[in-house]
């Protein structure tokens, strides 16, 4: 950790909003990112990043700096994130027109891809069954264990296995239905 | 999409960050809630000085009765400096000064009629120092106050001795 961040953290800590703000630009990318893939929705995934960021402010003196910050912080916004797709999972399955429209406001295609690739591969995991892709999303994309993993959901480890080799399969078949 | 290669590389173009369509900064700064600071924090630090002034004034004056001969000052003066060192500096003024002050007035013993109202005349500074004392709440550590401040008391203490001194020569005119 540079003296810089440090620095900012410490400010922050004692009630600094601008160095919080710092550290909120820092992260909001990656935060969003694991919001809107696992709940498939601008706004909810944006509800979810502010109740994620005020939660980081709350919980921010508890920090000591054992972890780096980003490892911190994104523990907080995945599992906040894994509760709210869990109330939500109970609710109702994303809405496929919602997700395009999504998937075309944030455009999702990278370079290095061939065109449409990122956005077709984003699509297809929003159609995945919700607990695959919830495992999928948090291995894959994440870089979780299946054993964080089936912790966070509350599943058995084999079972968080299955699920990604499952999900593997259907975006596989997804992916060339074309 | 035919093969699991071909699957594992575009996962690996996805992107890891993903910003939202507006910035979602004000919102969230609307909900921050400011720290609550420890009570102990909470109190202004010109307090905490008074009331560290009061208790060693106490704990002097209690050594004073269990070694009657010894000064308060030489008192003072055996006290840990790094203590005296952590007070904020315009306590550590006030604490010097009054503490002198208090030694030259109750050494005082018949002023000269010459002198005139001396009372009202360290009243006068006392007032001043009030005044600096008040800046210095809302201005704390400013060096150009508490310079003031030092030269207030310093000015005070210079009557005083000249007070006593003045007593001192009527009194030697006195015996002869």
């Amino acid at each position: 950790m540079s003296a810089e961040l440090l620095r900012v953290i410490q400010l922050a800590q004692k009630g600094d909003r601008q160095a919080f703000h710092l550290l909120y630009q820092q992260h909001v990318g990656r935060v969003y990112a694991v919001c809107w893939r696992l709940l498939g929705d601008a706004q909810k995934a944006e509800d979810a990043c502010q109740e994620i960021f005020i939660k980081v402010w709350q919980r921010l003196p508890e920090f000591k700096g054992d972890s780096s910050l980003g490892t911190w912080l994104h523990s907080i916004a995945t599992r906040t994130a894994i509760d709210l797709w869990r109330q939500d999972k109970r609710l109702r399955f994303a809405d496929s027109e919602e997700v395009n429209d999504t998937a075309d406001a944030l455009q999702l295609d990278q370079q290095g891809s061939a065109p449409g690739e990122g956005r077709d591969l984003e699509l297809a995991i929003q159609r995945l069954p919700a607990q695959a892709k919830a495992v999928f999303i948090l291995f894959a994309l994440e870089g979780y264990q299946h054993t964080e993993i089936a912790t966070m959901l509350g599943i058995a480890e084999g079972s968080s296995k299955a699920q990604y080799h499952r999900a593997r399969q259907l975006l596989r078949g997804f992916l060339g239905e074309d | 999409m035919k093969t699991e290669e071909q699957l594992d590389q575009a996962l690996s173009r996805l992107p890891r960050e993903i910003q939202p369509p507006r910035d979602l900064w004000a919102g969230i700064e609307a909900q921050l809630e400011p720290r609550q600071q420890p009570w102990w924090k909470r109190a202004q630090p010109q307090r905490w000085a008074a009331v560290l002034v009061v208790a060693l004034t106490g704990v002097l004056w209690w050594q004073l009765q269990e070694e009657p001969g010894q000064s308060l000052l030489a008192v003072w003066e055996q006290q840990t400096p790094e203590w005296f060192a952590a007070l904020p500096a315009e306590q550590q003024i006030i604490a010097s000064y009054e503490q002198v002050k208090a030694e030259q007035l109750a050494s005082l013993t018949e002023v000269s009629p010459d002198v005139g109202d001396w009372q009202y005349q360290l009243a006068i500074w006392d007032q001043a120092i009030d005044q600096v004392r008040t800046a210095l709440v809302w201005n704390p550590d400013e060096p150009f106050l508490l310079a003031q401040m030092q030269g207030l008391y310093q000015q005070q203490l210079d009557y005083l001795q000249r007070i006593s001194s003045i007593d001192a020569d009527y009194d030697v005119w006195m015996e002869n």
